[in-house]
């Protein structure tokens, strides 16, 4: 109830120079690695660059959809836990560096930026979306993206507690809707530019919150590991973020169930040719893969409530899950790239971890740099003192 | 006697069994209903419409729904005895009125079980005012949806035959891969669950019904009660049977109306077969049925007099629910019109101008304008607090979800693949009969249940009352 106790709340987090220097390393070898390997192997270091930017993006945009609920649902529990969501929001220019680089690389990656002759067996389907899927407005619809959903996420953090940022909150919600879905159009699917599927945005939106939610997770466990969180964070902030990991793993579960039962029951060889793309070889295996760790681990273990309760098992999970995304978004983008059977190489893989260690560098920098948990937040005290 | 029980009811507070549990700490919360009422406050409030007599406003209301549900059983057994011929239907428009109206009330029915389970898990501590009802709204919009596949049996007294179950018919067997068999299943369950929810969530209120009562209103209650005793042991055991009911109802709510979508979805039609339309027809549903919840609450608040239960800040919180949920609706019909350009596909692509530019386009930019423009208005505040605005909204957006399902359906289906056989669609006066009498049966039944049945769930509003006297006096 006193200012005092509000200041006892949560220890400065020190980023340690050496996991800064570990991560800045393995940065710079993504970098290097990516480089190399668009000129020897160029098709996989673009494709693992390109699942490089959805991993960063996926998991940056996350917190800026979290702040957005925490904000509109008014919801206080979480109100000591801010930090991470925010550090992880402010993270989204580190998907425009992977953005800005794939822009160079459209040909590599793309059918439809590529010269195909009149006998290609699709060349009608692509000329009949060459006012969408050209160059040129691909360009311009991922930098509006981007530095519209930075600015949003930006203005949502530095929002005042109460009404503006319930404003931004919803304000960040429906841009996010409507550009995420032109994203996961315009970087996955066109991938494929002859198919096309309504569920297609609703999936990579349900992989984005679970992927950024099992991130929000391994980071607060961090947080608290290190000290900064001690005795911020307890048992019941952990049982509650198990479970909307548990409900975010099964509604990923469902909506890619949705799509996968629909197309096999028509069976149009239209929108199968996805599937049989990636029932073949590896892709099929890696599909089962991202199935378990995605959807049946989280299920399975975070059914029981004594898991949910234990910060080890959840740090698991969610480690499974980061892992699972990897899965998921190779399942997506390798097929129309590296054919069937590629076994994975450093040059796709690296790029990847790259970025990702980037990622990291940059979210934990951020909440190293201000407090670890914001003094001044309404329903501090509820949150610290959160029972269920 | 009243306050003693009121005492007792409160001492297991409802579904809140941790109170010595929760230190206070900042600020208590907002308190969910008004007039800071005492227990007993709560007790004689809510029961009190069982126990006098029905008002003239609540005869006027059943009257007219009473003689609506008259107009529908004229209408259903008109269409049985003369068969289904009587409906507009043609050689290619086989479904219409009566598929969409079972899907309109299908969505209807979601809302209950999202409120009394969802946000139960979300620990919404508002939805006590309002749950019971719309749990109930829930049970009896399954029950009108209901009746429209069965009249469309044409023999509805082998209804029964939807059901697996062993018989001498030979090879005459449920076909497992047809959706309309999965609605069964999944109707039935919800149903089964929804039902069982309710009830369970009911007994400490009968409860008390039983220890006001005297004589055979006495007996009755007893018997429903079954033996409620309110002793610890009693509401531990009943907050662990909340609790899993609805762990296991949240899933429902999401498959029921993905199974009913999926009627559509697994046709090669255009316009039907989206693999969006699982997510979509379900939140679909939640911003129908929340939008029928918020018609009937506006209305029974007033009719019995609940102004201080279902206050504006209930109002307030499921308008935010409804434009939430109908900004969802808004970005599916962008993606569905999108991914009908972007798919090149000219059938796919001949679906969407015709719904917009065809010989239904008044229906389809009634639907627009319905839920997409229209929801659009309670992002402002003082439209959210305006009880007679947020009322006619809500009846603009139940006119809307039903014109949506009416669209996909009809526009889909008059003009399909083959030109030669394309046609038009009229509603015979039987269907509109029928309409009117499943909304005479869904109001007749509500009423009823105004009457008979505590309609708010005055043990859990005594729950939340009591964890904040706890909170406020912890130092």
């Amino acid at each position: 109830m006193t200012p005092a106790h509000h200041e006892s709340a949560g220890h400065p987090y020190v980023l340690e120079p050496r996991v800064a220097r570990v991560l800045g390393f393995t940065a710079a070898t993504g970098a290097v690695a990516f480089v190399v390997g668009a000129i020897i192997v160029p098709e996989r270091a673009w494709a693992g660059l390109l699942v490089g930017f959805h991993y960063t993006l996926g998991v940056a945009l996350a917190g800026g959809v979290f702040l957005a609920l925490l904000a509109c649902s008014g919801s206080r529990w979480a109100a000591a836990l801010r930090r991470v969501p925010e550090a992880m929001s402010a993270a989204i220019p580190v998907a425009a560096i992977p953005a800005i680089v794939l822009l160079f690389g459209l040909q590599m990656l793309f059918p439809w930026a590529r010269p195909h002759g009149p006998d290609d067996p699709h060349a009608h389907v692509i000329a009949a979306k060459h006012a969408y899927l050209n160059p040129l407005f691909l360009c311009i619809r991922t930098i509006v993206v981007l530095v519209v959903l930075t600015w949003g996420a930006r203005m949502l953090r530095n929002a005042a507690p109460g009404a503006a940022r319930v404003r931004w909150g919803a304000a960040f919600m429906a841009m996010f809707g409507v550009l995420y879905s032109i994203v996961s159009v315009d970087w996955l699917q066109s991938l494929e530019p002859w198919w096309s599927s309504t569920a297609f945005a609703i999936i990579t939106l349900a992989g984005l919150v679970l992927s950024g939610l099992a991130a929000a997770i391994v980071l607060a466990v961090h947080l608290r590991r290190r000290g900064a969180w001690r005795g911020v964070l307890h048992a019941d902030h952990v049982h509650d973020l198990a479970k909307l990991l548990f409900g975010f793993s099964l509604f990923w579960s469902y909506v890619q169930y949705c799509q996968f039962m629909l197309i096999w029951y028509t069976n149009i060889p239209e929108e199968t040719v996805w599937y049989a793309a990636r029932m073949r070889g590896m892709w099929w295996s890696t599909g089962l893969v991202s199935f378990a760790l995605n959807g049946v681990i989280p299920f399975v273990v975070l059914l029981f409530r004594r898991a949910r309760r234990d910060e080890s098992t959840v740090l698991r999970v969610a480690g499974i899950v980061l892992v699972g995304r990897l899965a998921d978004l190779s399942f997506h983008v390798g097929p129309p790239l590296l054919g069937p059977s590629p076994w994975p190489s450093p040059w796709e893989v690296l790029p990847v971890v790259g970025l990702v260690a980037l990622l990291a560098l940059v979210v934990l920098r951020a909440i190293s740099r201000g407090p670890s948990v914001h003094a001044d937040e309404p329903g501090l005290e509820q949150s610290l003192h959160y029972h269920q | 006697m009243a306050g003693s029980h009121a005492a007792s009811a409160a001492s297991g507070a409802g579904l809140e069994v941790h109170i010595q549990a929760a230190p206070a700490h900042g600020p208590a919360e907002p308190a969910t209903i008004d007039g800071d009422k005492s227990l007993t406050e709560v007790t004689r409030d809510v029961f009190m419409p069982l126990e006098s007599g029905p008002t003239t406003l609540w005869k006027v209301a059943f009257a007219t729904s009473l003689s609506a549900l008259m107009l529908g059983f004229v209408a259903i057994g008109y269409q049985m005895a003369t068969g289904i011929g009587t409906w507009g239907l043609n050689r290619t428009v086989g479904w219409a009125f009566d598929i969409t109206n079972f899907v309109f009330w299908v969505g209807i029915g979601h809302a209950g079980t999202l409120i009394s389970a969802v946000l139960l898990l979300f620990r919404q501590k508002w939805r006590t005012s309002i749950n019971r009802s719309a749990e109930a709204m829930t049970l009896f919009a399954v029950a009108c949806a209901g009746i429209f596949p069965l009249i469309h049996m044409g023999r509805p007294w082998l209804a029964f035959w939807v059901f697996p179950y062993p018989n001498t018919r030979g090879s005459l067997w449920v076909n497992f891969r047809s959706p309309l068999l999965w609605d069964v299943f999944a109707i039935s369950t919800y149903f089964t669950i929804s039902a069982v929810f309710w009830y369970v969530g009911l007994i400490p209120d009968l409860a008390t019904v039983r220890d006001r009562a005297n004589g055979l209103r006495k007996r009755i209650f007893e018997f429903l009660a079954l033996g409620w005793n309110g002793s610890a042991r009693t509401w531990s055991r009943y907050e662990v049977a909340c609790t899993l009911l609805a762990a296991l109802a949240t899933p429902l709510v999401v498959s029921v109306h993905s199974v009913v979508s999926t009627d559509f979805a697994t046709a090669v039609i255009p316009g039907w077969h989206a693999t969006l339309f699982p997510p979509y027809f379900v939140i679909g549903a939640v911003f129908s049925g929340f939008s029928m919840v918020l018609t009937l609450m506006i209305i029974a608040r007033k009719v019995m007099r609940f102004e201080q239960y279902i206050t504006p800040r209930h109002i307030g919180a499921m308008c935010k629910v409804v434009v939430f949920t109908g900004s969802i609706v808004s970005l599916a019909y962008l993606t569905e019109v999108f991914n009908a350009w972007y798919s090149a596909n000219p059938d796919e692509q001949f679906v969407f101008l015709n719904r917009a530019l065809g010989p239904f386009a008044w229906a389809y930019w009634t639907m627009v304008a319905c839920n997409v423009v229209s929801p659009q208005l309670l992002w402002f505040k003082k439209v959210r607090s305006s009880l007679p605005a947020v009322f006619v909204l809500s009846l603009v957006i139940n006119v809307g979800m039903w014109f949506e399902r009416f669209v996909i359906i009809v526009t889909s289906l008059s003009r399909d693949y083959l030109p030669s056989s394309w046609s038009g669609y009229t509603p015979t006066l039987v269907e509109i009969a029928t309409l009117i009498g499943s909304f005479g049966l869904f109001f007749t039944l509500f009423l009823l249940f105004c009457r008979f049945v505590p309609m708010i769930a005055a043990s859990e509003v005594k729950g939340v009352l009591v964890r904040r006297e706890a909170d406020r006096r912890l130092p």
